[in-house]
């Protein structure tokens, strides 16, 4: 059986799904990473084989097999710099496998932030928050409310207040 | 700390209690307070209800952390349309650390230098904090206008020939002209006489720099004056109060420090005369033809760059007159304007180009080809920079901005019927100066 290997690490979604992934794949996920460290299942020869798959509450099946799915194709990226703040926020450089991956429904794309959040999985956040990012960008505000099915809930008067407010940067 | 205290441990109470504890109030208080209870009441079900009716949208799903994160990628425009869309949307796009990035943003949305930017967030603060939107939404309504080349124009005129030298600062722009006058004029009021004219060159006045209330000048005459212009002097010979001889052809170029002053001349040597005694302190000899830029930064090393007719530009140490480094070649043709900081120099020429230095190593870092990057098609008679941008001069009737780092054109702008010849700037405008014998005001900030 191939969860028989060793560094096969078992994880089970909230609706009780057990998965195996290789240690190298879950290592992504930060909060995975410390508790196997936490609990000593780190080093070489650890038996995980037999050990309680380690229940993730707060991820469904369908998204976990998401999450597994992104992290088993960028388990060999490098690790990226911890200078962030100097970085420039661009949203352009999404990876092209990334953009095809999550082309998903709104609902997967919001539930794989979660996800991603949860378990800590820094480069997953950061495409999922800038796809995101990037159904704002651009749009008019017409645009944006139904993209995300927003209710606008202002007064006329609070509309026209706010507009006016920003009239200076439509063009 | 009291009050956290108190409904820490109303929250401790049962519903029973609570609802007991609620109804004591209400008996307990005037028919005044009943009143605002009421209203408190209709406003906290009207909002629960909109709560209600927002659970569709998937941001409300997320923690605030990420909602921050999300819009923390987004440009300054798309933002301010996340604002308009719903009002929980408005409070999560006015959350004060997006506005803060992006006033902080290493590259964009920048003033002209890092102390007119602390002064801008000091005017934009209230009590303790800083109110990071406004102080953005100015900042970004700047950038804009400056990118596009979006500004409101006003001319001034009633200089009788060319205009060689203007400066100016928040009250006033000083301009000097072939007429060898000097004329002083209120920003908002273009007044054909100018607010003051101070006669007392005898011929062209090359040359101006204006520092508080106090102005020098140089001109063909040879001579350097310092004038205040202090409370409306109505006479010139009142507010001329030195004139510095020494010079032995047109003074080209001038710039004034606390006590000191740096000229150029057509002698082909730099002065630094004390303000103090109106006397030459030393003179800098190595040019071999006219003197005609320079700039000088005693916080800088004492360090002071010319530019020359002789196509060279030298770095002197103020201190000893001795030049520390000479750019032989540096331009095709003569050099007319020349900046620094602590990086580099910058130059323009009668050769058309905008040239950058290092200055330590004295190496071409860039050119500003004329020819490919829709430059100047005229001799470039005057340059400015600041932290961010160049702004230039030309005879082929423009002002041009560019992106320092990048040296992309931001915007060109056109309304001088003649070669401009001098040009000034802050923040918030562009003052230039023209042959065709008026001043301009390009006000980014009005429109």
């Amino acid at each position: 059986m191939a969860d028989a290997k060793k560094g096969m690490i078992k994880i089970s979604s909230s609706d009780n799904e057990v998965y195996s992934v290789e240690r190298d794949v879950i290592r992504l996920s930060t909060t995975i990473n410390t508790l196997l460290q936490d609990l000593g299942m780190d080093g070489d020869g650890v038996e995980t084989e037999n050990a309680d798959p380690i229940p993730l509450q707060n991820v469904n099946s369908a998204i976990l097999k998401k999450v597994i799915g992104w992290c088993q194709y960028h388990k060999d990226d490098p690790v990226p710099a911890e200078d962030s703040d100097s970085r420039e926020k661009r949203t352009d450089d999404i990876p092209s496998w990334d953009v095809e991956f999550l082309k998903v429904d709104q609902g997967t794309l919001f539930e794989l932030i979660l996800a991603a959040n949860y378990l800590d999985i820094k480069g997953l956040l950061e495409v999922t928050c800038k796809t995101v990012a990037n159904m704002i960008r651009g749009k008019t505000v017409e645009d944006i409310r139904r993209t995300f099915n927003i209710k606008n809930d202002f007064t006329p008067e609070e509309e026209e207040q706010i507009r006016k407010e920003n009239a200076w940067c439509e063009d | 700390m009291r009050k956290d205290k108190d409904i820490a441990m109303l929250c401790a109470l049962c519903p029973e209690k609570r609802r007991e504890l609620l109804q004591q109030l209400l008996i307990l208080s005037d028919d005044k307070a009943l009143d605002e209870v009421s209203n408190w009441i209709t406003e906290l079900k009207t909002h629960r209800l909109r709560q209600a009716e927002n659970r569709d949208d998937p941001f409300s799903l997320l923690p605030c952390s990420l909602v921050q994160t999300i819009l923390s990628y987004l440009d300054p425009a798309s933002l301010y349309k996340c604002l308009r869309v719903s009002r929980t949307w408005n409070g999560m796009a006015s959350n004060t650390s997006l506005w803060k990035a992006l006033c902080t943003h290493p590259k964009l949305y920048r003033l002209t230098n890092q102390e007119a930017e602390e002064k801008q967030l000091e005017r934009h603060t209230i009590g303790e904090g800083v109110c990071w939107k406004d102080a953005f939404s100015e900042r970004f309504k700047l950038w804009r206008n400056w990118n596009a080349g979006r500004c409101v124009v006003r001319t001034f005129s009633g200089h009788s020939q060319m205009i060689s030298c203007v400066q100016f600062d928040d009250q006033r722009i000083v301009s000097g002209s072939s007429d060898s006058t000097i004329r002083v004029w209120d920003h908002n009021d273009s007044h054909p006489l100018g607010q003051m004219t101070f006669t007392g060159h005898s011929a062209t006045v090359r040359c101006l720099h204006l520092q508080g209330n106090r102005l020098a000048s140089g001109s063909n005459d040879f001579s350097i004056k310092i004038w205040n212009l202090d409370k409306n002097p109505q006479w010139s010979s009142i507010a001329c109060r030195r004139t510095m001889l020494g010079h032995t052809n047109y003074v080209r170029c001038l710039q004034m420090c606390s006590d000191s002053l740096v000229s150029g001349s057509y002698d082909c040597t730099l002065r630094l005369w004390s303000l103090e005694t109106g006397d030459t302190i030393r003179s800098f000899n190595g040019h071999s033809d006219s003197v005609l830029c320079l700039q000088y930064d005693p916080l800088n090393s004492f360090r002071a760059v010319s530019g020359s007719a002789d196509n060279s530009i030298k770095v002197w140490d103020a201190r000893t007159a001795q030049c520390a480094m000479t750019i032989l070649n540096s331009h095709e043709d003569a050099v007319t304007c020349v900046r620094f900081d602590a990086h580099r120099i910058i130059s323009g020429s009668v050769d058309r180009m905008i040239k950058m230095w290092d200055i330590r190593t004295g190496r071409c870092s860039n050119t500003i080809d004329w020819r490919f990057h829709e430059g100047h098609t005229g001799v470039v008679r005057c340059l400015q920079v600041d932290a961010w941008r160049i702004v230039s001069a030309s005879d082929d009737r423009t002002v041009k901005v560019w992106n320092l780092e990048t040296s992309e054109r931001m915007c060109t702008l056109q309304s001088h019927t003649d070669g401009v010849t001098c040009v000034d700037f802050d923040d918030k405008r562009i003052v230039s100066g023209s042959y065709d014998k008026q001043v301009k005001l390009w006000d980014f900030y009005l429109c």
